[in-house]
């Protein structure tokens, strides 16, 4: 069938000129520099002289610990604060984010007035949250003196302002601050788990009804594993966003990640090591490992998603 | 097939059009081809970047052919963005420098160094300059940095009201930590329920400086050639920090960081202005507001205390400008330093009362220490000579702010003991040596 | 009302409890709704506000005489560059500059590569798209200081370059990936249909898919113009001049140098949202109806 081939051929040849921009991309602006950042996890370099080959050096400062009179000190405490920062934060806004996010759209999902606009307050703040200038009002807001928050709690439980928690101010209830900031932008995974919702099919919650299943049971047989798909996607998406949060923390701490380290998150100490200190090389080899650590989790999400992710192909039968 | 690279380069083409376009109506520089255009970069305040604004027009009018650019970068991205300009070689021709940030950049080799100009200008007498800092910004007979200031933190502004209320006597010069506590002691006002109105003391932020430095310890064996950070290697650093830990947990004189505001160290200093704290340590940078918005009371300034064996001694800030080497019209950008920082300048700043100028006589005269409060301002010319410059280690900023003040900020609230807290400097001390590259 | 084959008896019952629930529902959306839009009013608020009521306790929801005043003078503050003419005029120019031409290089790229993954066979095309969509867990900061290096050698380092280009080389995993499968929504017949009229693929693509799918690219549009309208960490790596500096770096800027007039702040961070939240207002059903057609599975 030479016409076939030759059809193919064309068609691929322009697949291919449509593809050119995203394969430029591609190999420039992500390939390149990720083989780039591994290499320079190997040196050391300020960004000025010369760059120096060193071997496993950043990644033994930065693995290496010593053990003085039965304490473990580490080489470079600041990485183990800002990986246990980055999971601790990981771990509360995720799963809060996403319950949240799905409680709301189904709330949503009942045919009551006003919808469309409940949608957009509640997605509003999403938008917004990223930006420098909601960060500046949120430190505010959590200002232990003369923020909103502790005036709230204050007014609501009478327990004087001052011993309300400190937020920002205080190591314990910083990162706790981060979390509700996050819970602000639970908009956008709402949005997606609303298209979800709305996707599954009525006949199956009908079928539950006649079955005589509780709101409770149709819930779990048949809400979420309709919603899982949607789950899933939104799981994989927030883990790496939220493993790369910055902006608010750096508006929040002044740059430093403060108190006692306690907002110090891992971007924001690539971004010290990189942009303040000058040590390009070992903020490309945080960066190696915060790499290594997406992929990690990433692949132990895909892994397990077969247990409880099921596609709609699997539902019907 | 040419029809689709002919559609494709059409949109490649396009897309660099727009891109071009916006950037010729982003970035467009005059370029009058006869002018010299320099750029002169800083982190001044609203006071300091008027005066600057006013010495640069009239260094225009006297220089028809130069034009001066002036840049601001905020105080906080100042270092980053500089280092990154210098190495994407855009870096301004003048920039200013401070004590603190001087490490980073002589030892990216990017400053001019000034002694051919000084030398060949008879006009110009680096001894007007106050002598330490020009110590401090000369490396191997170098001189990189004109200095413009001098800042020693050894500013403790106190509410002369509150005194007189509490029946003390002023602080004289030779107020020592003990005298300090037993006032600080008697200006902390508190409800029978241990509810505290009115504060004794705070710092414009956590600063150990002052008080390491009076108990006898140094950061490094040696300022100019750091080898090794000596801050808690004796029992003096255990001293300075309890003493310190001890007015916020003990004495409950000081108030405790977490019942701060957040709001980047701004605001301790609206504490002393509304009256809730009665001495408030810093520098004399805070001289304009107090100016402005201290109306109930009066206040004055003294001379941070002696130490336990009576050593004075506190850190020093200071700053000045220096000339990149990539900057193609040396010989304009020293016009520029030197008419910036000359007589006119150095008064008008003296003036606003903002800092303390750097050239002695201007110091000394009356538009420095005027009238107007604070009437002690004088104590600074003594403070000088007891001032400290920070080491000239590239690590230092990292050392101090990433390394051993988060290692310190649990025990300000007695949550870490101070023993446990120094041995947990020592070793990260002895894992991160001073730098110098 | 849905279940058509129940009792009636216990169909009333049923009703009266759905009508509790809706109306607890709808509560507790309002409620929600509140806590959502309290941040938002209260910088309207302290916006309005002069310095010395900013802080009084109990908090002031709503200031007897509003001052308007407060973002003209935020918007003009004054004695910084003065000589150089630099004030949140400039930056808001330089900010829509950027995140439109943004919005404009991806809706365009990303509708380009996606229609490729979606509509044509090529050799490595599902190792592409594969690839295509592991970029999505590249963290931005390892790639940053490589590409940094890049675009500083290039030149363009104190250029919109490096905040632009990208968006015109496909715009990204995320934004292909919507479109590509709202392309996937669309009928395979019409292309067939084209074909058959003696359409090329660009033909197909730019006369009948394209106009189909602007839902999606409406949603990437907007996505990218937010994003860029309130990136912080690309301008404050690579704008160097304040001439060029986009409004979140003149915030940040303004921070640093009215930290402590709230009111002036508030109405400056204001003013600064006021575009993404127009932007927001008039897209919203438009791509939030992109969002739910695409599906996401």
């Amino acid at each position: 069938m030479p016409t076939m081939s030759t059809l193919r051929k064309k068609e691929a040849v322009s697949a291919y000129l449509f593809l050119s921009p995203f394969l430029i991309w591609l190999v420039f602006l992500m390939i390149g520099p990720i083989l780039a950042a591994i290499y320079l996890s190997f040196c050391r370099w300020n960004g000025l002289s010369s760059i120096h080959f060193i071997g496993l050096a950043n990644y033994k400062t930065m693995f290496g610990f010593s053990i003085h009179d039965g304490h473990i000190s580490f080489n470079d405490p600041r990485f183990w604060a800002s990986l246990y920062n980055t999971f601790y934060y990981t771990i509360l806004s995720v799963p809060l984010t996403m319950v949240l996010g799905v409680v709301v759209a189904m709330m949503m999902d009942q045919k009551i007035k006003g919808i469309s606009f409940f949608r957009t307050i509640y997605y509003l703040p999403s938008v917004l949250s990223s930006g420098v200038a909601f960060a500046v009002l949120w430190k505010w807001i959590f200002n232990a003196r003369s923020g909103l928050l502790n005036y709230f709690i204050s007014f609501v439980t009478t327990i004087p302002i001052d011993q309300c928690p400190k937020w920002l101010a205080s190591p314990t209830w910083s990162k706790p601050a981060l979390v509700i900031m996050s819970c602000w932008s639970i908009g956008s995974g709402m949005i997606i788990y609303l298209a979800g919702l709305q996707n599954i099919p009525q006949a199956l919650y009908e079928a539950a009804e006649i079955d005589g299943a509780s709101r409770w049971r149709q819930f779990l047989t048949v809400t979420l594993p309709g919603l899982s798909p949607v789950i899933f996607f939104n799981l994989i998406i927030s883990i790496v966003f939220s493993f790369q949060i910055f902006n608010q923390v750096y508006i929040i701490s002044n740059g430093i990640g403060g108190p006692a380290n306690s907002t110090l998150v891992m971007v924001l100490y690539i971004y010290q090591k990189a942009f303040q200190y000058f040590q390009l090389g070992y903020a490309s080899a945080l960066s190696c490992v915060l790499l290594i650590i997406i992929m990690v989790s990433t692949w132990i999400q895909f892994k397990y998603a077969n247990k409880w992710v099921y596609y709609e192909g699997e539902l019907r039968k | 097939m040419k029809r689709y690279f002919r559609w494709i380069s059409t949109m490649l083409f396009l897309a660099f059009v727009i891109v071009g376009a916006l950037e010729t109506t982003g970035c467009g520089k005059a370029s009058s081809s006869s002018k010299i255009h320099l750029t002169i970069s800083s982190w001044g305040g609203i006071n300091e970047n008027a005066i600057l604004s006013r010495m640069i027009g009239d260094f225009e009018k006297k220089h028809p052919n130069i034009r001066v650019h002036l840049e601001r970068v905020p105080y906080n991205n100042y270092v980053p963005k500089l280092m990154t300009d210098i190495a994407g070689g855009v870096a301004p021709d003048v920039i200013f420098v401070e004590v603190g940030n001087f490490a980073n950049f002589y030892y990216s080799h990017a400053l001019q160094p000034l002694n051919s100009f000084i030398q060949a200008d008879p006009n110009f007498k680096l001894s007007a300059y106050y002598p330490q800092e020009i110590r401090h910004f000369t490396v191997d007979q170098q001189v990189y940095v004109v200095p413009r200031d001098i800042a020693p933190i050894a500013c403790v502004f106190y509410n002369e009201n509150e005194f007189k209320a509490a029946h003390l006597p002023y602080p004289n010069d030779n107020w020592n930590w003990n005298q300090f506590l037993y006032d600080a002691r008697h200006l902390t006002k508190r409800l029978p329920d241990g509810h505290t109105t009115q504060w004794g003391v705070i710092d414009d932020w956590t600063m150990i400086e002052p008080w390491i430095y009076s108990a006898g310890c140094q950061w490094v064996n040696n300022i100019e050639h750091p080898t090794q950070w000596t801050l808690a290697a004796t029992p003096n650093f255990l001293t300075a920090i309890r003493f310190r830990r001890n007015l916020i947990t003990k004495y409950k004189v000081m108030i405790p960081p977490a019942s701060l505001s957040a709001i980047g160290g701004a605001g301790t200093s609206d504490l002393f202005i509304n009256g809730k704290v009665a001495m408030f340590i810093s520098g004399i940078w805070r001289t304009p507001p107090f100016r402005h918005e201290i109306k109930n009371f009066k206040w004055n300034v003294a001379m941070f205390p002696k130490g336990p064996t009576g050593i004075r001694a506190f850190a020093s800030g200071g700053s000045g400008y220096a000339i990149l080497k990539s900057c193609k019209h040396k010989q304009a950008a020293w016009k520029l330093i030197k008419y910036i920082d000359g007589v006119k300048g150095e008064t008008l700043l003296a003036q606003t009362g903002l800092a303390q100028p750097a050239m002695m006589s201007v110091a000394e005269s009356k538009a420095f220490l005027d009238k107007l409060p604070p009437l002690n301002k004088k104590m600074l010319l003594k403070a000088v000579k007891y001032a400290i410059f920070p080491p000239l280690a590239t690590n230092f900023a990292e050392v101090e702010n990433g390394l051993v003040y988060p290692a310190l900020d649990d025990v300000w609230d007695g949550r870490k003991s101070v023993v446990k807290a120094t041995k947990q400097i020592r070793r990260i001390l002895a894992k991160n040596p001073p730098r110098d590259k | 009302m849905n279940s058509t084959g129940v009792q009636s008896n216990f169909w009333s019952s049923k009703k009266r409890t759905e009508r509790i629930t809706k109306i607890a529902v709808w509560l507790i959306l309002v409620l929600g709704s509140v806590t959502m839009l309290l941040p938002i009013f209260w910088m309207f608020s302290t916006a309005l506000k002069t310095e010395a009521t900013v802080f009084a306790t109990p908090p002031i929801w709503i200031p007897l005489h509003p001052l308007w005043k407060n973002f003209v003078d935020a918007w003009n503050i004054d004695g910084i560059y003065k000589s150089q003419g630099v004030n949140f005029t400039t930056y808001t120019i330089n900010t829509i500059i950027i995140s439109v031409s943004n919005a404009i290089g991806v809706m365009i790229s990303s509708a380009v590569v996606a229609y490729a993954f979606a509509r044509l066979r090529f050799p490595g095309r599902d190792v592409l798209f594969l690839l295509c969509l592991a970029t999505l867990m590249i963290p931005y900061q390892v790639t940053m200081i490589p590409t940094f290096i890049l675009f500083r050698n290039l030149g363009w380092y104190n250029t919109y370059y490096p905040l632009i280009v990208p968006a015109f080389l496909g715009g990204g995993a995320f934004n292909i990936f919507l479109v590509r499968q709202f392309f996937m929504t669309i009928p395979y017949e019409l292309d067939e249909a084209g074909k058959i009229d003696g359409c090329s693929h660009l033909g197909i693509f730019y006369r009948i898919l394209l106009p189909l799918c602007k839902p999606a690219l409406a949603t990437v549009g907007v996505f990218s113009f937010v994003y860029n309208w309130n990136d912080f960490l690309n301008p404050l790596i690579y704008i160097n001049s304040n001439s060029k500096y986009t409004l979140t770096l003149g915030l940040t800027n303004f921070v640093s140098f009215y930290g402590q007039q709230y009111n002036l702040l508030m109405a400056a961070s204001l003013v600064i949202s006021i575009p993404v939240i127009i932007i927001f207002l008039i897209g919203n059903q438009y791509f939030i109806r992109g969002i739910a057609t695409t599906g996401f599975k």
